[in-house]
C-alpha cells in the first residue's frame, strides 16, 4: 500500500503521539473514567437506585459516613435503600480535585443535598466529600469514602 | 451547659483530628519491595505510612505544631468536622487553635487500611481522641474514623495531600436537655 505524501506525515504523527503519549494518556482516561463514576452515583442517588451506586464500590469498600461508625458495603447497601425509600433527594456536586496515580486515584468534592422526607419535610446539608478509587481489572472502583456536612455560607 | 461544652468538644475533635496512616501494607508496596531488594532497600509503603501514622499521633499528643504541619503537603486539604482547611500555613493554624481550645488533648490512631501505587497511597482507620473540657472533672473521650491521599516526597518521607476526619456520634443539637 502506498499513502501520499501528506498521509504518511499524518500516520507517522499519529504513530510518534502515540507512542509518546501513554503515560498522559492513562492518567487523563482515568481522570475522566473517575469523573464519570461520580456523575453516575450522583444520578444514581437522584433516581432513588441504590443498586446503581453500589455498583461502583469494590466488595470490600469501606464508607465512612459522618455520626456514626464505618460501614462495609452490604450494611451501606442496606442504609442507602432504606434512606431512599424514605427520602426524595436532590444531589449536586462540584468536583474540587482529581488525583490519579497509577492504580489509585482519589476526588475531592463539595456537595448540596436537598432531602424531601415522605411528609413533605425539606432539609438541606452542604458538605466535603473525599473518595478513594482502586483499579479493579480496569475498572475504576471505589475503596473508600468520608463525607462530612459544613456549615452553609451566611 | 454541659452539653454545650461537649458539642463544642465534639466540633473541635473533628476540626482536629483528620489524621493520617499506618497499616497493612498495600500488596504493591509488597511486589516494590521484593523486585527492588536487590539494589536498594525495601520499599513498604504500608510499614512507612503506619510509621507516619505513628508520628503524627506523636506529635499531636505532644501538641508539637511544628512537627503535625510537616506531615502535610503544602497544598494539602483538610476537612473534619464542619471545617475545610486548604494549605500547611492554614493547616498549621489550625492546630495551633485546637491546641489552644484543648491542651493536653491525647489521641490513639489505629490504621485499617493502606493501598499504595508508586509514591501514591490511601490510607483509612479510626481515632480515638481523649481530653478534659474546661470546667470538667472528667475526661471524655470520642470515636471517629479518617481517610487520606499521601504522597512519597523525593527523600522518601510521605505528607498528606488530602485528609478527611469525621465523628463516630452525631454532633448535639442546640437545646437538647442534659
Amino acid at each position: 500500500m502506498s499513502l501520499p505524501r501528506v498521509g504518511r506525515r499524518v500516520v507517522l504523527g499519529v504513530l510518534l503521539s502515540s507512542l509518546l503519549a501513554p503515560v498522559t494518556l492513562a492518567a487523563q482516561d482515568g481522570e475522566a473514567a473517575v469523573r464519570a463514576v461520580v456523575d453516575s452515583i450522583v444520578a444514581a442517588l437522584n433516581a432513588g437506585d441504590a443498586a446503581g451506586i453500589v455498583a461502583h464500590y469494590a466488595s470490600d469498600a469501606s464508607i465512612l459516613p459522618p455520626g456514626e461508625p464505618a460501614v462495609g458495603l452490604e450494611a451501606y447497601k442496606a442504609e442507602l435503600e432504606q434512606h431512599l425509600a424514605d427520602n426524595t433527594s436532590v444531589f449536586e456536586t462540584e468536583i474540587l480535585d482529581v488525583g490519579v496515580h497509577g492504580d489509585i486515584a482519589h476526588v475531592r468534592a463539595s456537595y448540596h443535598h436537598s432531602l424531601t422526607t415522605s411528609d413533605g419535610e425539606e432539609t438541606h446539608e452542604m458538605g466535603n466529600w473525599l473518595i478513594t478509587f482502586r483499579n479493579v481489572e480496569g475498572d475504576w472502583k471505589i475503596s473508600g469514602e468520608i463525607w462530612a456536612p459544613a456549615p452553609a455560607a451566611m | 451547659m454541659r452539653k454545650s461544652l461537649i458539642c463544642l468538644l465534639i466540633l473541635s475533635v473533628c476540626a482536629l483530628v483528620a489524621c493520617a496512616p499506618a497499616g497493612e501494607g498495600g500488596e504493591e508496596g509488597a511486589d516494590a519491595a521484593t523486585e527492588n531488594a536487590a539494589e536498594t532497600p525495601a520499599v513498604d509503603a504500608g510499614a512507612e505510612l503506619r510509621d507516619y501514622a505513628a508520628r503524627w499521633q506523636a506529635a499531636y499528643n505532644a501538641g508539637d505544631v511544628d512537627g503535625l504541619t510537616a506531615l502535610y503537603a503544602a497544598d494539602a486539604v483538610r476537612f473534619a468536622g464542619n471545617s475545610l482547611t486548604e494549605g500547611s500555613d492554614a493547616i498549621r493554624e489550625q492546630f495551633v487553635t485546637a491546641f489552644e481550645n484543648n491542651p493536653g488533648a491525647q489521641i490513639a490512631i489505629e490504621v485499617s487500611r493502606v493501598e499504595d501505587s508508586g509514591d501514591f497511597a490511601h490510607v483509612q482507620g479510626s481515632w480515638t481522641f481523649t481530653a478534659t473540657p474546661e470546667g470538667a472533672t472528667e475526661p471524655m473521650s470520642f470515636t471517629g474514623k479518617f481517610l487520606g491521599a499521601y504522597h512519597r516526597q523525593a527523600d522518601g518521607s510521605w505528607v498528606a495531600m488530602v485528609d478527611a476526619s469525621n465523628a463516630d456520634t452525631p454532633p448535639a443539637q442546640e437545646g437538647d436537655a442534659s
